[in-house]
């Protein structure tokens, strides 16, 4: 066996308590052992390392937990695609509601908006290098879009996103599905005015390392294929091939023009995937580089066991 | 020299746990199996066991735990070492554990598990649901699957459930002795594939987290039925009633060979 895991829940920091969220409602606490955290307990996980922050981000239907089922999926059955062992989880029941919740996408189901509204938001893994050593702790902010919904039009959602402005790195979802169709303004303002809002607020760190992401990017293929559908000419399929790749530069550019005023994104950091993009030996080769990513501690170095990253995440307001 | 082990059967529903239990009795109450440990002296009082051991003998499926068994103490000798063991094993539904995964305080569960020396843990050989973009293709079992709109513990993959109990055992006891019994070996044995091996690579989620949290672990594959009662194909009922007769019906794989000796899993937990 290696070494024990020194990362565990801290059950006397801090008493899980009901939180005010959007809405005005409640957040009542889970019924279930290990499901996933609201922000005031997460002060309750304890690490001797400082865990790294990533927020996922976007509103409802984006793709977040699609993205986050990809993840634990990867985790659970492949980690030598991710060069990572998975060895402990305070939240897989957490996991296991975003699972559930992709299932019941498979069959056009989905949970009523105000149970995902109320379910906790944060859920943690650590991970080891392929050998099990080299131990960190990831927590990943994974926000109903519902609230992400809410943000676009409130600033007081917005100041309550403390996972955001303390994030190590944030993922900024774009949905590809809407994007795409020619009726795409209404889904570019509610975009503009999330990121506009949560800049207005201060709640985004120029220490936070930002990614864009373009979900459902299997569609543009998808598009291409059906408009060259019955079409034999090469020179005619070409030429709509070129088409349907420029309309797609223009779309890109378009969210690009929303989000370099309001934050830096590294051109490397930009990803085009399909979140569903996990089959077998036939993986989303963006998607698993963009996981890789993400799992990387962005601090390696230790910090002093008195400094407690996650109170500070919650307290410091 | 005399032992007082305390033992405690753990698994969700349908594990195995009181088939294991029922065939352990009814294989070794008489003694004179030449297996690693037999009864040194009747627990004393066996009406359940004897019920649940007449199902057994009448090849009908052990009905699972309708009711928490606590006071199940077997005397046991080692055959080698002529040692001698008092192990209570109390059989608790599955449904006792499912309550912890569910946020309950089980107390009769949590006052067994704060004295446990080691566990006999149940696992079932089913695979983990996966998602239909890992197979790359539609199944049309993973068509007629209908989930639950809501969100239930049934909705949790059965090894994750696992791992969520042996986190909470690690979180009440700490790094503690397992045998983890595999049941319906039976059905397994085509595999030809050793135990651990098969943990490691259908279940490796499972198998990382048990390395990381547990230092002294062994896999067994265990068919307490000695087959599947719906699918006999050639273990007719005579032949399988001769099977019982000869206790060459039940029992323990590595994942390549059968050991008829059904006492293993426990023999190897009260080895120093």
């Amino acid at each position: 066996m290696s070494e024990p895991v020194n990362i565990k829940l801290n059950t006397e920091i801090a008493t899980p308590q009901a939180t005010q969220q959007t809405e005005g409602a409640i957040i009542e606490e889970s019924t279930y052992r290990y499901d996933a955290l609201q922000n005031v307990d997460v002060n309750r996980l304890s690490s001797t390392r400082r865990p790294t922050l990533v927020t996922l981000f976007g509103i409802s239907e984006c793709g977040k937990t699609t993205f986050v089922g990809s993840l634990f999926a990867i985790l659970c059955r492949r980690p030598q695609l991710l060069k990572s062992t998975f060895i402990d989880s305070d939240t897989l029941t957490g996991f296991q509601r975003r699972v559930h919740t992709r299932f019941l996408s498979e069959k056009g189901l989905s949970e009523p908006p105000r149970t995902q509204r109320r379910a906790g938001s944060i859920l943690n893994i650590v991970l080891g290098d392929e050998h099990g050593d080299n131990q960190r702790m990831m927590v990943f902010s994974d926000l109903s879009g519902e609230i992400y919904n809410d943000a676009a039009s409130k600033d007081e959602v917005v100041l309550q996103q403390t996972a955001v402005k303390y994030a190590d790195k944030l993922v900024i979802f774009v949905d590809t599905e809407k994007l795409l169709p020619a009726k795409n303004n209404a889904y570019k303002a509610s975009f503009q005015s999330l990121l506009t809002r949560f800049k207005e607020n201060s709640m985004f760190s120029q220490n936070t390392e930002y990614f864009l992401v373009f979900n459902k990017a299997d569609l543009v293929k998808e598009k291409t294929n059906k408009a060259v559908e019955g079409i034999t000419d090469d020179v005619e399929i070409e030429k709509i091939r070129d088409e349907v790749t420029n309309l797609w530069k223009q779309r890109k550019l378009s969210i690009s023009n929303i989000v370099s005023p309001i934050v830096a994104v590294p051109s490397n950091n930009i990803y085009e995937i399909c979140s569903k993009g996990i089959e077998y030996e036939n993986e989303d080769t963006k998607l698993i580089e963009l996981f890789n990513r993400l799992i990387t501690e962005k601090t390696p170095a230790s910090l002093s066991p008195e400094y407690n990253w996650i109170q500070k995440l919650v307290k410091i307001k | 020299m005399e032992n007082y082990i305390k033992c405690i059967a753990v698994g969700l529903q349908d594990t195995g746990k009181t088939s294991y239990i029922t065939a352990f009795w009814a294989i070794e109450r008489n003694g004179n199996t030449g297996h690693l440990l037999t009864f040194d002296k009747y627990p004393s009082d066996t009406s359940y066991l004897d019920s649940m051991a007449t199902l057994w003998f009448d090849q009908t499926a052990v009905q699972r735990s309708q009711i928490n068994i606590t006071d199940l103490t077997f005397d046991l000798i080692h055959m080698e070492s002529g040692c001698k063991f008092q192990m209570a094993i109390p059989d608790f539904k599955g449904e006792r554990f499912k309550l912890i995964l569910q946020n309950k305080t089980v107390e009769e569960v949590d006052n067994w598990l704060k004295q446990a020396d080691c566990l006999l843990f149940f696992l079932s050989p089913n695979p983990e649901k996966k998602f239909n973009e890992e197979y790359g293709e539609i199944s049309q079992e993973k068509e007629d699957y209908k989930p639950l709109v809501e969100f239930t513990v049934d909705a949790i993959d059965e090894w994750i459930q696992n791992i969520e109990l042996l986190k909470y055992i690690h979180e009440t006891r700490g790094d503690l002795k397992i045998a983890f019994c595999v049941s319906k070996w039976d059905t397994m044995m085509s595999k030809n594939t050793d135990i651990e091996n098969w943990i490691r690579y259908e279940h490796l989620f499972f198998y990382t987290f048990v390395k990381h949290h547990f230092s002294n672990v062994k896999y067994f594959g265990v068919s307490a039925q000695g087959l599947d009662y719906a699918h006999r194909g050639e273990m007719t009922e005579e032949k399988v009633s001769e099977l019982t007769d000869q206790k060459k019906r039940a029992f323990v794989s590595n994942g390549k060979n059968r050991d008829y000796d059904i006492t293993l899993p426990l023999s190897w937990l009260l080895e120093e």
